[in-house]
């Protein structure tokens, strides 16, 4: 009976909640809302900062780039989003005559990017917009003035708009040079545009003078820290001259560059250059919106078809629809197989579709896929630990969802992932590095050792393809087919039509020739991050891969930190390492071989130290040039020199299998465009639906585990009743 | 009384000093400023410079323990054969130049150094180097650090200094830094470290910001709310279950109900918290499906939220206490007093609620006061697999994103907590038993 009482306040308090496992209030239901998750809360949603992915989910949906990647055509295509037009670089030389794409690259001295923007684009409304009748703005308050206490700075009172001009692309440009914004890609766009790092020096100095000013204000006891924490440092970018980026007139700004640099266009379509208006920044940078913890990390203002319109990081963040978002509609242009798979239905409707999207925290993956399964959220990738749960191998060989997820009208769409992974070899190092034949046989044999399509059937359940190279499929320089094979590790099997992998035994013929055998044993070092319990399968599957070609692989297991370091300083034999592209161009996969990129020497992000003269020369001249057959025959080129010289062990491409459900209408899985949110569409009606049909609570156990404990104690009660009862007996 | 209360709190100082330099060295022992700085500076692009910037903004750049004043004013990195560079210095005093090289086997090249400045009479060498000002390095140590004076002159233009650095072998990672040493006063060489700066001001509450530039104290202000909402009603109502199922096993004693009980309670024991945590979450929200798998909302449409955890963190606790509170209620029930009570005829009710009750409540009481500041503290496991956005997973988030600020306030607070909570079970017996005294 005691136990019971506990379940009885179980009861109650289900009782009390509405006995539903529906984990939104209740005023959201039947709404054309998206849900979807965040792990954890995104450190900067400042576009000069943000860098990862987890920031673009969000900040990709409110600011908006002069140019975005088309939503359905492949290759990767970049349209006009607030542009009139894609720019299009136009070349001088010394004197500022302009130059044909064809006259050869040294005579380049700049590139210039004319970028003209669509009128009447609006922002969303913003407090620091807000102006008084005498045009003197509201928010933007004297040094220790407060603002009204609340928790967004939506929630102020007076708000207002204005018009998307030349001069907040520029203002960003300028922020990404802004000493205390601490822009990642800052140094790569020094080398680029035209007095950028002169630029950079010249608000140090500034910053430098501002401080010095306040130490002397505030004598021997300034606490720099606290006070700058308090009180910003506002520069007004606007007083600054940058050459490289000037205004032209109120929608035409011109970025120029000291070389050519293809690439550029495609960052112009990343967050990095987005608008920010002058008045955002001077609202933000102010003490008395700090004092209320709103910075531009926090509270984004963007011309985009969503607003932030919650900030709970530990809770949830919701984007709301903005209602001055300019009129794009959904793109009409799409392949059959877009057509076929319904992408094309709503050609031609406004965009976005959606009221609102709801992102919840979520720490654990257990309960996400659950929670997915019972419809709350809408779609949902495949971990490790479900695949068994969520995919079947057919009869016919390929896979398939399970029968349980299917019967719920869910969908399964793959993609290869435009990334790679890769094993390096230190080629500083002196056992496995090196450029002579005897070492390059060594490396040789290695990577056919390394059972690469075994460890994707193993390990990721099929969701990869082996590589050949550094380039994924999609990117240009790709070769499907026998051409694209990697001739040292591949033969080409004509009868599956597919790379087979060389055996062992010219493996170990490699190797011996290497000047290795049975009397001389090489012992090949692992360095990892992977330790626990949890990766000891992959480690004794990678030691049984070289064993079997009579290597003894040694892992050594290290935490992050000094894995870092050992990198760093090259002081390593072979890593598992991988990297997701910035934009789909051959070179920001070719780059990562690159000898003057080497972590060693310049702390680049070729991992590898590999340095060959030849393939630098080559990657040099095919760095910048347009995609051509004579890029191709480069890259192709570069590709032989390195498989030869084989400076990584080349892993696989990742497939990403995404989950739908059935109420969900234009999803791609993966593409580079960031602001996808735009196009999704929800039925919020079949949701509604099949949440009810799925999750009806069930009550009886619990009252039947209540009646049991009852039960059980009765006799026990009758026999205790009776001992009390008892008379003693003399 | 009240002199024990102050003499305690005296204690508390060099307990919660001796907690903050044990923190600031085991963190630092494993993540350096640099490890620090690359979290979370993320994973792409980033360069030696964003590096040293991050660390300045944040003081980071400082020594641990004691500034003797060097300062870097020069690097010269050296990735030829030969490399050459000028470098104007502060004027007169004692400057350092660290030679920097990758561990062996790669360092064993023999390097050459070559020092000269104009005008040249300024310069004090130690006298291993040559006339010439040069020097000849071994192929052993991977770092060196050489010593040299410039002395004062008449013109008030401080020299320039000349660097040659040579290696037989082109090897990179080497690099040449030039160091002087700034004379600071006494007071400013123990201020001016990172231990003061991010450290010793814990002990005044001033927690600062984290490494991204948040206000801690209103984020734990922010976060002792949801926290709370779970380990308040936990303590609770976990309390009272345990109370009345320990007293019902021991009215029951000696029946079966006793027995399977107890091996009931040691089954509940063994069990990890894990698998409560996951077989609640199949059990309440995905096969019974009457509350949310996982979530958080604030106010009162985030009852349904909080009632799986309550019940987990009941569940997980239940065995153990039950067990240990039975104990005590036996032992009371053995008491002269109880027999007492009997003979004179009171009810078993009357004996059981109001006799020993209240007497075994003294160990109960004693035991549970102690754990009452952590229910501030939340609860790591439990908040990560609900997402509620209370102190431990606050605590979590910062180990992984190796944020020392946070770390070291949150452990600067458990401490805190830990030792008011000895305090308050120290003036607990006081209150419940009259036969102790605090002297």
């Amino acid at each position: 009976m005691l136990m019971g009482l506990g379940w009885a306040f179980v009861l109650a308090l289900a009782a009390l909640s509405g006995c539903t496992n529906n984990p939104y209030r209740s005023s959201e239901a039947g709404r054309n809302i998206y849900y979807d998750t965040f792990h954890e809360e995104p450190k900067h949603l400042d576009p000069a900062r943000a860098y990862s992915a987890d920031e673009y989910v969000l900040i990709n949906q409110i600011y908006e780039p002069v140019v975005q990647y088309h939503y359905l055509l492949y290759p990767y295509t970049l349209v006009p989003l607030t542009a009139v037009s894609v720019p299009v670089p136009q070349l001088y030389d010394r004197d500022g005559q302009p130059l044909s794409p064809d006259d050869p690259a040294e005579d380049v001295a700049g590139v210039v990017y004319e970028i003209t923007l669509r009128p009447g684009i609006q922002y969303q409304d913003h407090a620091s917009f807000a102006r008084a009748p005498d045009g003197t703005y509201l928010w933007h308050l004297p040094p220790g003035a407060s603002l009204p206490a609340v928790e967004h700075p939506d929630a102020l009172p007076a708000k207002g708009t204005r018009e998307l001009r030349a001069a907040d692309y520029v203002y960003q440009i300028k922020r990404l040079a802004h000493p205390l914004l601490e822009c990642p890609i800052f140094s790569l766009l020094a080398d680029y545009i035209e007095g950028f790092a002169e630029f950079r020096q010249m608000l140090d100095g500034e910053i430098a003078a501002i401080r010095a000013a306040r130490r002397q204000a505030a004598g021997v006891f300034y606490n720099q820290e606290a006070d700058e924490r308090t009180n910003p440092i506002y520069l007004d970018l606007r007083r600054y001259d940058l050459p490289g980026v000037q205004i032209v007139d109120d929608l035409t700004f011109r970025i120029t560059l000291t070389k050519p640099y293809p690439q550029f266009l495609y960052w112009l379509a990343m967050p990095f250059f987005a608008p920010v208006p002058w008045e955002v920044d001077r609202f933000y940078t102010q003490s008395a919106a700090v004092a209320r913890n709103f910075t531009l990390n926090r509270f984004p203002v963007g011309t985009g078809p969503f607003i932030l319109a919650e900030y709970r990081p530990n809770y949830r963040m919701v984007l709301q629809r903005n209602t001055h978002f300019h009129a794009e509609a959904y793109p009409g242009e799409g392949s059959p197989e877009n057509a076929a798979r319904g992408l094309l239905a709503d050609r031609g409707k406004p965009l976005p579709f959606l009221e609102e999207a709801v992102y919840m925290l979520e720490k654990e993956s257990v309960p996400r896929w659950n929670k997915f399964l019972q419809g709350y959220y809408d779609d949902s990738e495949i971990g490790s630990d479900v695949y068994d749960q969520a995919v079947q191998v057919s009869a016919a060989g390929h896979m398939e969802l399970t029968e349980a997820l299917r019967a719920k009208g869910i969908r399964l769409e793959t993609d290869v992932e435009p990334s790679t992974t890769y094993y390096a070899f230190n080629m500083l190092d002196e056992v496995v590095g090196g450029y002579d034949l005897n070492k390059r046989k060594l490396r040789q044999a290695l990577s056919i050792a390394l059972n690469i399509e075994d460890y994707i059937q193993i390990f990721r359940n099929g969701r990869g393809i082996a590589a050949q190279g550094p380039i994924p499929p999609g990117i240009f320089g790709y070769e499907d087919g026998p051409a694209g094979i990697n001739p040292v590790i591949y033969e080409w099997d004509e009868q599956l039509g597919r790379p087979r992998r060389k055996d062992l035994e010219t493996a170990k013929r490699l190797l011996a020739e290497a000047g290795y055998g049975a009397s001389t044993p090489l012992v090949l070092f692992f360095d990892t991050t992977a330790g626990g319990p949890e990766s000891k399968a992959f480690l004794d599957w990678l030691r049984k891969q070289f064993a079997a070609i009579g290597v003894q692989l040694q892992v050594r297991s290290t935490d992050y930190n000094q894995f870092q370091t050992k990198v760093l300083q090259g002081n390593f034999q072979l890593i598992q390492w991988g990297w997701n592209a910035d934009y789909p161009d051959p070179e920001n996969f070719l780059f990562l071989l690159y000898g003057p990129n080497a972590k060693v020497t310049s702390q680049g992000e070729n991992a590898a130290n590999y340095d060959n003269p030849q393939y630098n020369e080559l990657f040099r001249r095919a760095e910048t040039m347009v995609n051509s057959a004579e890029r191709a025959a480069l890259i192709r080129e570069m590709l032989a020199i390195a498989q030869a010289d084989a400076p990584w062990i080349w892993g696989l491409h990742p497939v990403g299998y995404g989950l739908y459900h059935a109420w969900q209408h234009n999803t791609k899985p993966l593409t580079f465009a960031g602001n996808t949110l735009k196009y999704k569409r929800i039925d919020p009606d079949l949701r509604e639906q099949s949440r009810m049909a799925w999750n009806r609570p069930i009550t009886g156990p619990l009252w039947g585990a209540l009646t049991m404990i009852i039960v059980a104690t009765i006799p026990a009660t009758i026999s205790l009743y009776r001992r009390q009862r008892r008379v003693p007996q003399r | 009384m009240m002199t024990y209360i102050i003499r305690r709190c005296l204690y508390a100082i060099p307990v919660l000093f001796g907690v903050n330099v044990l923190v600031f060295l085991l963190f630092f022992l494993v993540n350096s400023p640099d490890h620090m700085a690359r979290a979370h500076l993320g994973q792409k692009r980033v360069t030696p410079e964003q590096v040293d910037a991050w660390k300045r903004e944040r003081l980071l750049h400082l020594p641990y323990f004691y500034n003797a004043g060097w300062r870097r004013i020069g690097s010269l990195p050296a990735a030829e054969s030969e490399n050459t560079a000028e470098f104007p210095t502060a004027g007169s005093g004692e400057y350092a130049l660290m030679i920097e090289a990758p561990p062996p086997p790669r360092a064993s090249t023999p390097r050459l150094v070559q020092l000269q400045s104009s005008p040249p009479e300024r310069l004090r060498l130690p006298p291993d180097f040559d006339a010439q000002g040069m020097l000849r390095l071994a192929a052993d140590s991977p770092t060196r650090r050489l010593f040299f004076h410039i002395t004062p002159g008449e013109s008030a233009k401080p020299p320039a200094l000349r660097i040659t650095f040579t290696l037989e072998v082109p090897t990179p990672a080497h690099r040449v830094l030039l160091e002087y040493k700034e004379p600071l006063p006494l007071l400013a060489r123990l201020t001016r470290t990172i231990f003061f700066q991010r450290s010793v001001k814990m002990l005044a509450f001033q927690y600062g910001t984290s490494e991204d530039g948040k206000d801690i104290g209103g984020e734990i202000l922010k976060r002792i709310g949801p926290s709370l909402s779970i380990t308040v009603p936990a303590f609770v109502f976990g309390l009272w279950l345990e109370i009345l199922v320990a007293m019902g096993i021991a009215v029951y004693r000696g029946t079966y109900v006793d027995y399977w009980g107890l091996i009931l309670c040691v089954l509940m024991m063994s069990i990890s918290a894990l698998f409560y945590i996951m077989g609640g979450q199949v059990l309440l929200g995905q096969i019974l499906r009457l509350v949310p798998i996982s979530g958080f909302d604030y106010g009162p449409s985030g009852l349904k939220f909080i009632v799986l955890p309550v019940i987990i963190a009941v569940m997980a606790s239940l065995g153990g206490n039950v067990r240990f509170y039975r104990t005590l209620f036996l032992e009371e029930m053995q008491r002269d007093y109880v027999r007492t009570a009997r003979a004179k005829g009171m009810s078993e009710w009357n004996v059981l609620f109001i006799h020993t009750l209240k007497n075994a409540m003294i160990p109960i009481l004693t035991g549970v006061v102690v754990s009452l500041p952590f229910l501030f503290a939340g609860s790591l496991l439990l908040e990560s697999f609900f997402a509620i956005p209370g102190m431990g997973s606050f605590m979590l988030e910062a180990i992984q994103r190796q944020d020392f600020a946070v770390v070291q306030a949150l452990v600067s607070l458990g401490s805190f907590l830990y030792v008011v909570g000895l305090l308050l079970t120290d003036i607990s017996y006081t209150l419940v038993d009259p036969r102790v005294h605090l002297e």
